[in-house]
């Protein structure tokens, strides 16, 4: 099961890794004059890269808090009905 | 191995899979990698027709200037990717840098009280 584990989450940083390619490619690339990227091209991949990572933690944090207040129960204490949303 | 999988493959060619639990572990990583040039390819595909080919389909064949496009499209797309993988390196060596600095500040400074919620 571990292995599986391990398995799926290398599948889903190499997606991310081949999706965050993709997108600084259509992004940053417009220039097809050469076969090598431009300098200019570089930074703003470079750019781009980071960006693209900070806005994913921003995001895993903001989904965190967002989706606590959306699926938080009630703490059970006596009868009280808990208020889980359906799914 | 692109995206530095499956490294010991040469090691286990010629020898009758056994079923191991790591066997299993690189076989499936194998695949995975497999899998994830495909989706690369995949992707290239779509990006370099997007970026270099006129949806003005007059005729059969590519013009000189969508092919050279091709050509340069898919070269700039590979190094690209490499250029990603640098930089995720990078970016991830600075992270476990930081951490482990921080880790020392705080062993250094006496055992943080966990904090009661």
């Amino acid at each position: 099961i571990e292995a599986a584990l391990q398995t799926a989450s290398m599948r889903e940083f190499l997606t991310h890794y081949n999706q965050m390619v993709q997108s600084c490619f259509s992004r940053c690339v417009h220039t097809l004059w050469d076969r090598r990227l431009t300098d200019s091209e570089l930074s703003c991949s470079n750019n781009c890269i980071a960006t693209l990572i900070a806005s994913q933690g921003r995001i895993s944090q903001a989904y965190l808090t967002a989706s606590g207040k959306t699926f938080a129960r009630q703490p059970a204490s006596g009868a009280e009905d808990s208020a889980g949303t359906s799914s | 191995s692109w995206f530095g999988l499956g490294g010991g493959s040469q090691q286990q060619a010629g020898r009758p899979p056994s079923g191991s639990p790591d066997e299993r572990l690189l076989v499936s990583q194998q695949m995975l990698e497999v899998e994830m040039m495909q989706d690369l390819y995949n992707r290239v595909m779509e990006s370099c027709n997007t970026k270099c080919v006129q949806p003005s389909y007059n005729d059969t064949e590519l013009t000189k200037a969508e092919a050279v496009c091709i050509d340069r499209c898919v070269a700039k797309y590979m190094e690209l990717h490499e250029v990603v993988g640098n930089k995720l390196q990078q970016i991830s060596q600075q992270q476990s840098d930081t951490a482990a600095k921080a880790a020392a500040a705080v062993q250094q400074s006496g055992a943080a009280r966990p904090t009661g919620s």
